[in-house]
């Protein structure tokens, strides 16, 4: 405590008084006065009174000295001098504070940027209590389906209603298991309807992830019994802020969602565990046997909670104390195998693959994160980036300690000056410990500046309302803060002090007559390694932008095999409303009709799923004639469309006929399909195909009552990547209102002028055909597409941007290095010349320095980078394999860049004049 | 008697302390003096190591000082107790006490029982 005053008061002292010093001079001297009276007065003469007094104090120097250490801080004291002394220096030279400055800032900016993004997206856990005790539950299986497209990615993650029910209580005493399932919703208020994001919650979901309500109360498992379901929702805070302005008599009104009418019985200060997508809803999950989620048939509704095939839920996991994840895991697996067994007894008909359907995994991992798409979407993307921008931050690191190192060359004589003059070793390496400490701290308040200005830059290119640009806008954390100090101290500290021991080494008489040349050689070869490190990571993260900027180059390059120029098109979503099928029928013919009736349209389309929209809809079928072995399992897409709907899209017939308005709900069901369908049902036998049927779903008893009556060509109808398409098959829309009352359309207008010039006649027309209906997407195919790539994009200009940054460090780091090089052979270069070397040998001398520091970067960063691109390639199956042809292109690209940083350097050294050279030395 | 002792660490704190408890208001010089009359002259006193001692009291805010004038008529600065400085004289003297009085058991001749 009084320790604490007395430090305190020595810091005050630091920054306030500065005439303490005279102030104790004249004590002193006041004592030495008193004491020679006192001396005078016992009979001493005045000099032996006052010497016998200036011995007794000990010699007036030491106490002044040991009051004044008494008196502040002495340590403090020098490290703020040195502090003082490192900015002046700094501020002195500014060439050199700039270019270090920018080195740094460049490294630890795109990291702060980056890292900010990678930790919102894929390590950010959710808000809710004792994340780390959550369990996501997977599976890994063998097995596929009649029903569903098994997503194969390492486990999936849904689950049917009976399943949960087995697991949950199995697994009881190790942990509590909720069940959830997101979707989104139509929810109706004064009339207008809007999208918003729902999740279905078993009842102890809440309480399971220890969520407390602000206003009314939870879901309790009394609201989720199968069948009787309450028709209550819970809002998210953020919901009931925005919508409702945080109105606190919102409790027992009733909201309207998918045209049904639910009380609110509570607020909740939770979003959900799909970050990206927060939920601004909750609803009891047994809802799902209703009509809330409208897309199933009566049986398929019922069927939801009874069917062990219809995965649709994903399960939630809160460990019990004291219980570890892989007794869980253990545990579950066990219930998990029994309940296989029992369902593959108990629905033996509709499961093809018996045997893939008991190779199956239940896999439990952390759930802490939730379930994120945008670590879906953006995971190993980001991964990849970041990967790069850590090696753009050693590039940079490499930079500044090569500069820091030709300083310290520069700086010895000064050192030596300052040894000579008393300085301890210890003083000498503070100080420069210090420099170096000042330096980094200035570059990493300048890279984070430089962060939150590259955020905002990439905010622009990423598309409004997108879920990432939460991710981007929540700002720098305090983490990435801690991280990106952390990386800035650090390498200022370590490529200071490199320099600093260098100096230590230095012989304070060949130092002070400067014989600078050999002092530096040791220097040289630190540096030469610098440079070529330098050149070989440069080269890693070339290789690394060619291959995105290749990908994306062959994205854009993807013809889809449909038109998407003159194309207007959107989404029109009536369903969940009230409507009825006939009702939506009508509306559909009526927009129809009124977009053709305007002028410059010249076709009109629309079809339920669309194309390459993120809808699809898979599922096993039985083609007639036809007996699938279990290694080809393919489960074709399909879609729904109108009759104008090829001539619309120009997707060319091969042979048959297109649909007509003939073909009905009460007219023969009929079908198109595409090439890929041909050649994998009927081995590319198109006239065979024309004659052949099918029937929807797996097993023996499946009637194949769909008649083929046309082919096209294979078009990428769900996704723009390189993969090759699964078969596909069209319906027509006419034979779709029957199963699905409410599915929504996309819309497809030709135009002959530019379509975006009908969106407002568009909207118009949509909305006096029925107010009720829900428009979105409203956009050109060109704009649509182009939305789809912006994500390979953005990675992609990343990409870039770093690569550039990386070769451009690196030619900054070997221009330099070959101008000093050059300069310290200047009088060699002078008796060359003198002796008659012409320009051709002394070129040949610079090349030769060149070589010896790019030869091997280079060599080491072909190695590297071929290494890094084949893991890259290997973890992220999206991406295009890049030809040789460009990682030449890309290697071409470097060694024209060492080349002109090179360029310099050799013209100064064939430009030295031989008389000017030998007189300066 | 004729060897003077040094004056042991951390003892010339509590001497100071006892000495202004019990003379008011000194200079160094006088506190000096003082301390080595109070030995009976038999502690060799390092005047200079005074003032970062007092320096370091008052830093603790156990003594204040100020500029005055002296019995002869000369300016001095002027060293004095606080409210905290009494009671830490106070209790310093009670533990040396307790430490002399242990020590001297153990320097005891031993008795036989």
């Amino acid at each position: 405590m009084r320790g604490l005053r007395a430090f305190l008061a020595r810091l005050l002292t630091l920054i306030r008084q500065r005439n303490a010093d005279d102030d104790f001079a004249s004590e002193l001297e006041s004592h030495v006065a008193m004491h020679t009276e006192d001396g005078i007065r016992a009979g001493l003469s005045q000099e032996e009174a006052r010497r016998r007094a200036l011995v007794q104090i000990g010699g007036a120097e030491q106490v002044r000295q040991a009051h004044r250490d008494r008196r502040t801080l002495p340590w403090l004291e020098s490290v703020l001098q040195d502090t003082h002394y490192a900015a002046r220096r700094l501020r002195n030279s500014p060439g050199f504070t700039f270019a270090a400055v920018s080195i740094l800032a460049l490294g630890i900016g795109a990291n702060a940027a980056i890292f900010t993004v990678f930790d919102n997206v894929l390590l950010r856990n959710l808000p809710v209590h004792d994340p780390d005790r959550l369990i996501l539950l997977g599976e890994n299986s063998r097995f596929e389906t009649g029903r569903l497209n098994v997503n194969a990615a390492p486990a999936d993650l849904t689950f049917a209603w009976p399943a949960y029910q087995a697991l949950r209580s199995a697994g009881r005493d190790l942990c509590d298991l909720a069940a959830f399932s997101y979707g989104t919703a139509i929810v109706t208020t004064n009339g207008s309807s809007n999208y918003i994001n729902m999740q279905l919650v078993s009842g102890n979901y809440f309480s399971l992830l220890g969520v407390q309500p602000v206003l009314g109360r939870l879901l309790t498992s009394a609201d989720d019994q199968p069948y009787h379901a309450s028709s209550v929702v819970i809002l998210s805070q953020e919901y009931w802020r925005t919508r409702f302005g945080a109105d606190p008599s919102i409790l027992d009104r009733t909201l309207s969602i998918n045209g049904q009418a639910f009380t609110i019985v509570g607020v909740v200060p939770h979003q959900g565990v799909f970050p990206g997508a927060p939920a601004e809803i909750f609803l009891p999950i047994t809802l799902a046997s209703g009509s809330l989620l409208g897309n199933y048939t009566s049986a398929g509704r019922m069927n939801v909670l009874r069917d062990p095939l219809n995965r649709w839920m994903n399960i939630v996991g809160r460990l019990s104390p004291g219980a570890t994840q892989a007794q869980a895991e253990a545990r579950l697996n066990t219930a998990w195998w029994n309940w296989r067994r029992e369902a593959l007894r108990a629905s033996r008909d509709n499961i093809l693959d018996k045997a893939g359907w008991l190779q199956t995994h239940l896999s439990v991992t952390s759930g802490g994160r939730g379930i994120s798409l945008l670590a879906h979407d953006f995971g190993e993307p980001l991964r990849i980036l970041q990967t790069m921008a850590l090696v753009l931050l050693l590039i940079a690191c490499a930079n500044l300690a090569n500069l820091l190192l030709a300083r310290a060359a520069r700086r010895q004589g000064e050192i030596a000056v300052r040894g000579a003059l008393g300085a301890t070793r210890r003083r000498v390496v503070q100080q420069l410990t210090i420099e170096g400490l000042l330096l980094g701290l200035i570059g990493a308040a300048a890279g984070l500046a430089l962060a939150w200005l590259g955020l905002r830059a990439l905010l622009i290119a990423v598309p409004a309302g997108h879920s990432l640009h939460s991710a981007i806008i929540s700002g720098v954390d305090t983490n990435t803060l801690v991280f990106c100090a952390a990386v800035g101290v650090m390498t200022s500290v370590v490529f200071s002090l490199a320099p600093a021991m260098l100096s230590i080494r230095v012989d304070l008489l060949r130092a002070l007559h400067m014989q600078n040349h050999a002092l530096t050689m040791g220097g040289q070869r630190l540096r030469n390694l610098m440079v070529a490190s330098e050149i070989a990571l440069s080269c890693v993260l070339v290789a690394g932008a060619a291959v995105f900027g290749w990908n994306l180059y062959q994205l854009r390059n993807t013809n889809p095999g449909f038109a998407t120029s003159h194309v207007l098109t959107f989404r029109v979503d009536i369903g969940r409303t009230g409507r009825n099928s006939e009702q939506f029928q009508s509306d559909l013919a009526g927009i129809d009709a009124a977009l053709q009736g305007q002028s410059g349209v010249s076709s009109v389309a629309y079809s339920a799923n669309g194309l390459i929209s993120g809808w699809t809809s898979g599922g096993n079928i039985t083609v007639a004639g036809y007996s699938a072995s279990r290694a080809d399992q393919i489960t074709p897409d399909r879609d729904w469309v109108s009759p104008s709907f090829f001539s619309t899209m120009q997707i060319p017939l091969l042979v048959g006929r297109t649909f007509t308005s003939a073909d009905t709900q009460a007219a023969e069901k009929v079908a198109i399909v595409d090439q890929a369908f041909v050649r994998h049902f009927f081995r590319g036998n198109m006239e065979a195909a024309l004659g052949g049927q099918f029937g929807f779903g797996g097993g023996d008893n499946v009637k194949t009552d769909i008649q083929i009556i046309g082919v096209t060509l294979t078009v990428r109808a769900t996704s723009l990547t390189s993969a090759p398409p699964v078969p596909f098959f069209y319906l027509p829309y006419a034979q779709h209102y029957g199963s699905h009352p409410s599915s929504p359309a996309s819309f497809y207008v030709r135009t002959v002028y530019d379509p975006s010039r009908l969106a407002v006649a568009a909207r118009s027309i949509v909305h006096r055909t029925d107010p009720a209906l829900i428009l979105s997407n409203l956009q050109t195919m060109q704009q649509h597409l182009s939305d789809l790539t912006y994500g390979a994009r953005l990675v992609t200009m990343l990409s870039l941007l770093m690569g550039a940054l990386a070769l451009l460090l690196a030619a900054i780091g070997l221009q330099g290095l070959l101008m000093l090089a050059v300069a310290q052979r200047t009088r060699e270069f002078g008796i060359r010349i003198a002796l008659g070397a012409d320009r051709t040998s002394i070129f040949a001398v610079v090349l030769a320095l060149l070589c010896r520091v790019a030869v091997p970067g280079v060599a080491a960063g072909v190695l590297v980078g071929w290494a890094g691109v084949r893991e890259l390639l290997h973890h992220d199956a999206d991406l295009v394999q890049t030809p040789v042809t460009i990682f030449l292109a890309a290697g071409a690209l470097l060694v024209a860049v060492m080349a002109l940083a090179a360029f310099m350097p050799a013209r100064h050294a064939v430009s030295v004049d031989p008389m000017q050279a030998l007189r300066t030395e | 008697m004729g060897e003077k002792s040094d004056v042991w660490q951390g003892t010339l704190a509590l001497m100071v302390l006892r000495t202004l408890e019990t003379m008011g208001p000194l200079h160094g010089y006088g506190l000096a003096r003082r301390i080595e009359q109070t030995s009976g002259d038999r502690l060799q006193l390092n005047y200079g190591t005074v003032y970062p001692a007092l320096l370091k009291l008052e830093q603790e805010g156990y003594i204040r000082s100020r500029w005055g004038i002296s019995e002869n008529n000369r300016r001095a600065k002027f060293y004095d107790l606080t409210k905290a400085g009494h009671l830490r004289a106070k209790r310093a003297a009670a533990e040396w006490a307790q430490t002399t009085e242990i020590l001297a058991r153990f320097l005891a001749p031993v008795e036989e029982s």
